[in-house]
């Protein structure tokens, strides 16, 4: 039988099945498990690890923390390309073990999640504990939070549940600057000295001392959906630290990647439009319902891969230069950057970057503003 | 809104009938289209003329569930799209990406009679559970991928390669019993 045979009665079928099949898939959602199931097996998984002593975990299911990180939940993973992995690695002793649940990302940041289970024959309590953290030699160190949405840095603490003997599971989620390029790389989670602060004494109790460590890979499916664009448009950009001066710059739009983790628009300019030094364009994502993501500033680091001289010309950037355009980038939540055009040297191909702190809901978003321009998303 | 509601504003030549497709259905026929073109772009564009040909032919057609028709409609455009694709893919002597449909056939030979595989595959479908007959239509139906499909119901992609193939066995042998190789 020919394909397009099949297909054309498959496409014939009773009407009845297929609104069956569509409301099923239309408002399908990840299975989820009930408060008291999940703390239940939890338990169960807990039980199981203390008796056989393995350090292996099966893959999680990932829908508490896909759940508090984006709005979305699984409606949103669901309308993607591909779905996160989940990875099975662990890492116990001391009291406390590390276990890992799975990554989510795209090619410019990723969402490791993972728990940090607290043995109650520890001796150790929430408060005031504090850890550090190594992850692809980034260092941090943040406290538990007392409350819910408190959080250092870019790590997490997404839910924590008291297990039936007695162990703290904190759920915690790490985003990461990964892309493309350190996909595949060795990562490690690692507790190291757990100590108490008297913030008013200022002094410090060591409790623990020791290192923890739980090495994964970095490996996951690109999450984000591509837009075609071929749209030209003139953002207005400020120069860094000028409220008065702007800088119109026709652009033409090439296309838009974008996922709940960040949001990256390519397209090119004429090199002798680009308005070079540092600036920087009001940003906004509209959504659906009319609300509106406040706006931040995306900066542009003076050309961003190349620097443009006062004559016109312009140069590659010096490593240093670009190290340091990112050091200041890191603290802006957006970036960009410009090369030459290898296929007409009188243009520049321009990339901006926004990471989200996972919440865009790329969905309902239905709108970038850009310097006072619109870019449709849908 | 009830399907009569949805009839009437079109048999009224009320756009409001549009509005609520898209708002209910929209998304969902973008998806399936992207599932089956493989491009965004396409799909927009089969959406875009399934409304145009709902709005052509209600009334005086009046389908029950108007989504499914509009599905069944989106399905066609699509189907055709990815044909004709194929079609100018093969012309260039480029390298032609499989559909989920392919995975059904196990060599081509002659077609059935449209009318009679088409009561088969009712047949069959009515003789499956309820869970494994939404499974078969979002995979073979609406094109949806393995990853996608073990996401949304919570399960391994591999427990679902396994059901699927049971379910494919069955489907052979159902039509064997029709007198109709797959």
């Amino acid at each position: 039988m020919k394909k397009e045979c099949l297909e054309d009665a498959l496409t014939q079928i009773d009407a009845a099945y297929l609104d069956e099949a569509a409301k099923a898939a239309g408002s399908s959602k990840k299975t989820r498990r009930s408060g008291p199931g999940r703390i239940l097996l939890i338990a169960a998984a807990l039980a199981v690890l203390l008796i056989a002593g393995i350090s292996a975990v099966s893959p999680a299911d990932l829908s508490f923390y896909l759940d508090k990180t984006f709005h979305g939940g699984y409606d949103l993973i669901d309308g993607m390309t591909s779905v996160p992995r989940s990875v099975a690695y662990s890492s116990s002793g001391g009291g406390i073990r590390l276990e890992m649940k799975g990554i989510v990302g795209d090619g410019q940041a990723a969402d490791v999640f993972f728990d940090i289970i607290v043995d109650p024959n520890s001796g150790l309590t929430d408060k005031n504990l504090y850890f550090v953290t190594d992850i692809d030699r980034v260092w941090s160190i943040f406290r538990l939070p007392k409350a819910d949405g408190s959080h250092s840095w870019n790590q997490r603490e997404l839910g924590r549940e008291t297990a039936e003997d007695g162990s703290v599971v904190y759920r915690m989620c790490c985003g990461i600057k990964s892309g493309d390029l350190k996909r595949g790389d060795d990562l490690a989670v690692r507790v190291s000295t757990v100590f108490t602060v008297d913030f008013e004494a200022q002094q410090k109790q060591t409790l623990l001392t020791g290192k923890w460590s739980m090495v994964f890979t970095l490996d996951y499916e690109d999450i984000s959906k591509v837009i075609p664009l071929d749209l030209e448009i003139t953002p207005a950009f400020r120069p860094f630290g000028s409220e008065e001066e702007c800088v119109t710059c026709p652009l033409h739009l090439r296309e838009v990647r974008i996922s709940p983790l960040s949001l990256m628009l390519t397209g090119d300019c004429a090199a002798s439009d680009d308005p070079g030094g540092t600036e920087f364009a009001e940003v906004g994502i509209q959504y659906r319902d009319g609300s509106c993501v406040p706006q931040s500033s995306a900066y542009r680091m003076g050309g961003g891969m190349v620097v443009l001289n006062d004559d016109g010309t312009w140069r590659d950037a010096s490593a240093e230069e670009i190290a340091a355009w990112e050091s200041r980038n890191t603290i802006t939540g957006g970036s960009s950057s410009s090369r030459a055009d290898p296929d007409d040297p009188g243009r520049l191909l321009r990339t901006w970057i926004w990471t989200f702190s996972s919440e865009l809901d790329y969905e309902n978003a239905v709108c970038l503003l850009l310097g006072g321009e619109a870019v449709e998303l849908q | 809104m009830e399907n009569d509601d949805l009839l009437a504003l079109f048999d009224a030549r009320d756009e409001r009938a549009l509005r609520e497709l898209q708002e209910t259905c929209g998304t969902f026929c973008l998806r399936t289209a992207q599932n089956i073109t493989g491009s965004r772009e396409d799909a927009e564009e089969c959406v875009s003329e399934a409304f145009a040909v709902l709005w052509d032919r209600i009334p005086p057609e009046q389908p029950y569930p108007v989504s499914a028709y509009l599905l069944r409609v989106v399905r066609n455009l699509a189907l055709k799209k990815r044909r004709d694709a194929k079609a100018a893919k093969r012309n260039a002597g480029e390298v032609l990406e499989l559909g989920a449909v392919e995975e059904l056939i196990s060599a081509p030979g002659p077609d059935a009679d449209p009318g009679q595989l088409r009561d088969a595959l009712n047949a069959f479908l009515g003789e499956l559970k309820k869970e494994d007959r939404i499974l078969f239509l979002r995979r073979y139906w609406f094109e949806e991928s393995l990853s996608v499909l073990a996401s949304s119901l919570g399960v391994r992609e591999g427990t679902l390669r396994v059901r699927l193939t049971r379910l494919r066995e069955k489907l052979r042998k159902k039509l064997e019993k029709e007198g109709i190789d797959l």
